[in-house]
């Protein structure tokens, strides 16, 4: 009864059917082993991308301060700019002596 | 009795406030620490240092002590505060007190200050740099007196020293309007201006801030710059480099231990501060 239901043709087409799957597989299991060994494959040079226009402000004409990095206080904002102050060009030291107590305490820049 | 007393010197208007023997000592402290530390007095040890034509000078006593106290600011702002740029400073015209400035015919080539150090009573450069130790002396000074108990209070140009707990500076803008009022205390602030002091060398506006990165008065959108701090020395040079940082200056004053605050009069008029 085996016999019958495995015999001649069946069988060979069984075999033939059998070995061409563990080809493939043994195929394909080489293939990764081989890709897993090679050399990187080199470097393509990639196109530069078109060129843009960029601007950066110099220190002298940025509109904003950089952020501190514990935040910025704006504490007077002027939207509409101010014309340059006139620069003190030359400036008179007068020797004066006045009792205390006086007007606050004044920082201007020297 | 207090009084508050005002007098010229080291190129400005210096503020006192105190008891009237104090005030009298302070005072005299000012016209010492001047009649060394001056580029323009004849006499000065600084001018003598300056045309030394050796490379290692002896100093000593304030001199000394002021070229030690410039080369730790120097260090600790990477640079950008050192008295070394003299050399570019009278190059660009400031060769004397500036109500006799003369304009210079043209430009100056930038040039960077050299190395220069002290140590053991000796300072060693190359000759031909002129150190000026002008802002230095100022709030070097304020502390001196300040610290010494013989005033409470001193202000020379822009720097100001504080031992009244419960002072208020207003931080007053180029154009003379009051820009901040800031609580300073036991402590000190210092206001560095590019609006103020100014000339023309050559055809082009100069100032006597010169960014030793350079050589040129700097260019900055920073009118001026103010830095509250522990001691004027430390505001003072805090101030000139918020200044010369321009658009980085308050983001580099928020990373410094020793600034307290910084503030900006920006061009335009807008004010800017750090986060006290």
């Amino acid at each position: 009864m085996i016999r019958q239901r495995f015999g001649g043709v069946r069988s060979l087409r069984i075999l033939s059917w059998t070995a061409v799957a563990v080809g493939w597989v043994t195929a394909v299991i080489a293939r990764l082993a081989v890709a897993g060994t090679q050399a990187p494959a080199p470097d393509v040079p990639v196109p530069d991308p078109p060129a843009q226009t960029v601007f950066v402000p110099s220190s002298g004409t940025a509109s904003t301060p950089a952020l501190p990095e514990r935040g910025l206080v704006v504490i007077r904002h002027t939207p509409d700019r101010r014309p340059d102050p006139d620069p003190v060009v030359r400036r008179v030291v007068v020797e004066t002596t006045v009792p205390a107590p006086s007007a606050p305490a004044q920082s201007s820049g020297s | 009795m207090r009084m508050e007393h005002t007098f010229g010197g080291m190129g400005t208007r210096i503020v006192l406030r105190g008891r009237r023997d104090g005030v009298s000592a302070a005072r005299r402290r000012f016209e010492e620490v001047e009649g060394v530390a001056s580029r323009f007095l004849p006499g000065s040890a600084l001018r003598q240092v300056n045309r030394d034509r050796r490379s290692r000078v002896p100093v000593g006593g304030d001199l000394e002590a002021l070229l030690g106290a410039a080369a730790e600011i120097r260090d600790r702002t990477g640079g950008l505060v050192d008295p070394a740029v003299g050399r570019m400073v009278v190059a660009w015209g400031y060769d004397r007190d500036f109500p006799d400035l003369v304009e210079p015919a043209q430009e100056p080539d930038g040039d960077p200050p050299g190395a220069w150090a002290v140590a053991g009573g000796v300072v060693e450069r190359r000759p031909g740099t002129v150190l000026d130790l002008g802002g230095v002396a100022k709030g070097w000074t304020c502390d001196r007196v300040v610290e010494s108990g013989a005033v409470t209070f001193a202000s020379a140009g822009g720097d100001l020293r504080s031992a009244e707990p419960d002072l208020v500076v207003e931080v007053r803008d180029p154009w003379d309007e009051v820009a901040a009022t800031v609580p300073v205390g036991v402590g000190a602030l210092a206001t560095s201006s590019i609006a103020r002091r100014r000339w023309r060398a050559g055809g082009t506006d100069a100032h006597h801030l010169v960014d030793p990165r350079t050589g040129r008065p700097a260019d900055t959108p920073v009118l001026s710059a103010s830095v509250v701090a522990a001691t004027a020395l430390e505001a003072e040079a805090g101030a000139k480099a918020v200044l010369l940082l321009g658009a980085g200056g308050l983001a580099w004053a928020d990373r410094q231990p020793w600034i307290r605050r910084a503030i900006v009069v920006w061009a335009g008029g807008s004010v800017y501060g750090t986060a006290a």
